[in-house]
């Protein structure tokens, strides 16, 4: 099983075996093992950092498996690992994955902004319509919190000042009803 | 699109000379241009690297309000100051 994972996933990987260890509570809390105080988690059920549809269906199938191994039905294992792997071999072809962000370096959001996060080059950039900032980053991990950071030092800039031009006045106005003071 | 050309060292070279953007050091490198008076597009250099990815140039000549090629004007040369102030005041 661990090995079948380990060829199928590349970063999903530390998700799903994180889950296995954290069971229930703390799902998928790996994403970005690399940087814990600031890595945005893609799911979490309970306390929400951030969302990739993505991986919110590869999690779905994930939780089937896992509901799989522990009745033991073979067959249904089967058929279940193949939906995952299906999923996973999809996130790791597909150019573009969206990520849904309520959280920020140190500030929550109020409501999601999505990002789009796509292979540039040799790394990745991660960038929302919303915004005309960028993340970029190695991976997709860290062109996320490359994002997250620059929108919380853009948050800061607009926040910290008043001389700016009409198009950033209003988007200081959205940054402040979206973000958490 | 001269982003094989130039590099980020380039960029952060050029907007502090050329549109005297003061660039703030923090995670990336972030500065505003000032027309009027007024903080008016803020461009971010990203640290740590030497080559500038496709989607990443383009990225930042958005960010000063440019096409990919005033971009690649503004950083050769022919696009002056003041042809810049045009462009992003029209």
């Amino acid at each position: 099983m661990a090995n079948s994972l380990t060829d199928i996933c590349l970063d999903p990987q530390k998700v799903y075996m994180n889950y296995i260890r954290t069971q229930q509570k703390t799902k998928l809390q790996s994403w970005g093992e690399k940087n814990p105080e600031t890595a945005s988690a893609p799911y979490d059920y309970n306390y929400g950092v951030a969302i990739s549809k993505d991986f919110e269906s590869s999690h779905q199938y994930f939780e089937l498996l896992l509901n799989s191994i522990k009745q033991n039905e073979n067959h249904q294992y089967n058929e279940n690992l193949v939906k995952l792997i299906e999923v996973v071999k999809n996130i790791q072809q597909n150019d573009v994955i969206v990520v849904k962000l309520n959280m920020l370096v140190t500030k929550r959001l109020h409501s999601q902004i999505e990002i789009m996060v796509e292979p540039d080059d040799d790394g990745f950039i991660a960038r929302s319509i919303d915004f005309p900032i960028f993340g970029f980053g190695e991976d997709r991990f860290d062109a996320i919190d490359a994002f997250k950071h620059e929108l919380e030092s853009l948050y800061f800039d607009l926040t910290d000042d008043d001389d700016f031009s009409d198009e950033w006045q209003n988007l200081t106005k959205y940054l402040k009803e979206i973000v958490e003071p | 699109m001269k982003n094989s050309v130039f590099n980020v060292s380039d960029v952060k070279k050029i907007g502090e000379n050329k549109l005297q953007i003061e660039f703030r050091s923090g995670k990336e490198f972030n500065g505003w241009f000032m027309l009027n008076g007024k903080k008016t597009k803020r461009l971010t250099v990203p640290k740590g690297r030497k080559g500038i990815p496709p989607k990443t140039y383009k990225t930042m000549a958005m960010q000063l309000g440019l096409n990919v090629s005033e971009f690649d004007d503004l950083l050769s040369c022919p696009l002056t100051k003041e042809k810049y102030e045009e462009i992003i005041s029209a």
